[in-house]
């Protein structure tokens, strides 16, 4: 037994664990300083990037506080006429193609006729004024047991179907409820627009852009996003002449959206899906579901 | 240190001398080399992080850290249309009427277009005159107005053939307070007497209020008819 050499069989192996122990200390003496290095500097970065944003100037609705609201729609089918100024006023405030099959409201004409058969049109979206002669369903022979017009939009689920298959999470649910789309992510691979049970969105066509001006993407309503956090009314309703197109704020009982769903009788669009859309209906029929 | 010995058996007492031995470094020197070794590994993994995390942190800043930011970029764009409160500022005289008339519900910018697009052709840089429909086209009082199904029963909708065909909406109605001047009956007999101009030409014995135009009797009986009980 030398005091020198090895003193046992197990002596290389106690060598080989005292280095590697110290080993692991340094690594982790070094781990600390840098990783606290790194996250001081990506801090330092991300809050160089939000002074820079907040340079920006701010919409007025800069105390606009998402979680404190919830935005809902109630469509009174009962008085909806049709005239389509809502799909225009879309058009013209959210940079909409002008393609009539591309919209992110639009309005529908439901036709029962005599014999149960349920026939669904939109010309043209139904922005201009529904031609008497074409607003009549194909079987206009038979006669119509009853017929309204259907303002359609996104429905803000709060169960959306568009992001769960987004391969990007680049659309995303607000705390206020609204279903937007980061144009920064979005890929253009049109799932959403595909798995939106309520047909609600559509890719911007090559040479036209968002609202933002991007092009390739996908686009859909915001409930005018810009307008509802500065205390404004969606264009759609703001438009309406009739006031089929009730807004507010579920959050706010004496809101008139909040009155409507107390006053009249609503039901949300295909509600077997689960979706649980913040567009509520009076007067729909079942036809849709 | 024989007690030692004997109490841990001299074995072990043997390995633990030779492992102190060999945590202590042989000289100042080697002890110096260890530390800066470890100082430069400590100091290399630093920056290996660091530029690791700033590469990071510029490539996914481009993106957003939260969903959040991307929502008050949507909330930052700049609205087109206004609310009819703004075109009174300007437009009383249409306002006054309009405001306590059965259109109230039917707002401006309803008719006549966007604010913004408004306000953009009359500044100051815009060609004159360009007011943004400042005359409504009758296919807006249609677009409402026409007979369609679908319609609510109650709403007022007129069949396009049957009134007044060929007459322009404005002609008899005022959008503003939702009123209109049903055209007067021809109050004389047809019979036997020449074309409407030969006396209700603007210079004529009985000349038509402002606003009409000379033309032929077919176009004078799209609005002026006989009472029904007249002829």
């Amino acid at each position: 037994m030398s005091e020198t050499g090895p003193t046992g069989a197990n002596e290389p192996r106690g060598t080989r664990a005292t280095l590697s122990r110290r080993r692991v200390l340094q690594l982790g003496l070094a781990a600390v300083p840098a990783v606290c290095g790194a996250g001081l500097l990506s801090g330092a970065l991300a809050t160089s990037h939000d002074v820079v944003r907040a340079a920006e100037p701010e919409p007025a609705g800069v105390a606009y506080d998402p979680s404190a609201h919830d935005w809902a729609f109630v469509m009174d089918t009962t008085t909806c006429i049709g005239c389509g100024r809502c799909v225009e006023a879309c058009k013209l405030e959210n940079h909409v193609p002008e393609d009539p099959k591309l919209n992110r409201t639009w309005v529908e004409l439901h036709v029962l006729a005599q014999d149960w058969t349920v026939s669904v049109s939109s010309p043209d979206g139904g922005r201009p004024s529904p031609p008497v002669e074409e607003t009549v369903p194909a079987a206009s022979a038979a006669p119509v047991r009853s017929a309204y017009f259907v303002p359609r939009t996104c429905m803000q689920c709060e169960n959306p179907p568009c992001t769960w298959v987004c391969p990007v999470s680049a659309t995303y649910r607000t705390e206020d409820g609204i279903i937007l789309v980061d144009e920064k992510r979005c890929i253009g691979c049109g799932y959403c627009v595909v798995a939106c049970p309520y047909g609600a969105r559509y890719m911007v066509p090559a040479g036209d852009t968002t609202p933002k001006g991007v092009a390739g993407i996908v686009d859909k309503c915001t409930f005018c996003y810009h307008r509802i956090t500065r205390g404004l009314l969606p264009a759609c309703a703001e438009v309406c002449p009739v006031n089929a197109r009730i807004f507010g704020d579920l959050n706010d009982a004496t809101s008139a959206v909040s009155v409507a769903i107390g006053e009249k009788r609503v039901r949300a669009m295909k509600p077997a899906l689960g979706t649980r859309p913040r567009v509520f209906y009076t007067g729909l029929e079942g036809e849709v579901d | 240190m024989s007690r030692l010995r004997d109490a841990l058996g001299g074995d072990r007492a043997a390995a633990l001398r030779s492992a102190a031995r060999r945590l202590r470094p042989a000289s100042r020197t080697g002890l110096v080399k260890r530390m800066a070794a470890a100082a430069a590994l400590v100091a290399g993994l630093a920056v290996a992080l660091l530029v690791l995390g700033a590469a990071f942190s510029a490539f996914y800043g481009e993106y957003g850290f939260h969903p959040e930011e991307n929502a008050r970029s949507w909330a930052a764009l700049t609205p087109s249309y206004a609310d009819s409160a703004l075109c009174q500022r300007c437009h009383q005289p249409e306002y006054a009427p309009w405001v306590a008339s059965r259109h109230r519900t039917v707002v401006c910018e309803s008719c006549h277009g966007p604010l913004a697009a408004h306000a953009a052709e009359t500044s100051p840089n815009a060609p004159a005159g360009s007011v943004v429909l400042a005359k409504v086209p009758d296919a807006i009082c249609v677009a409402c107005h026409g007979k369609a199904i679908g319609r609510p029963a109650a709403f007022p909708q007129v069949d396009l053939a049957q009134h007044y065909a060929g007459a322009s909406c404005l002609w008899c109605h005022n959008p503003h307070d939702a009123t209109a001047v049903r055209p007067p009956d021809i109050p004389h007999p047809l019979d036997r007497l020449p074309a409407c101009v030969t006396c209700h030409s603007p210079a004529g014995l009985k000349p038509v209020p402002a606003g009409h135009v000379e033309s032929s009797d077919g176009v004078c009986r799209t609005c002026h008819a006989r009472p029904a009980n007249g002829d």
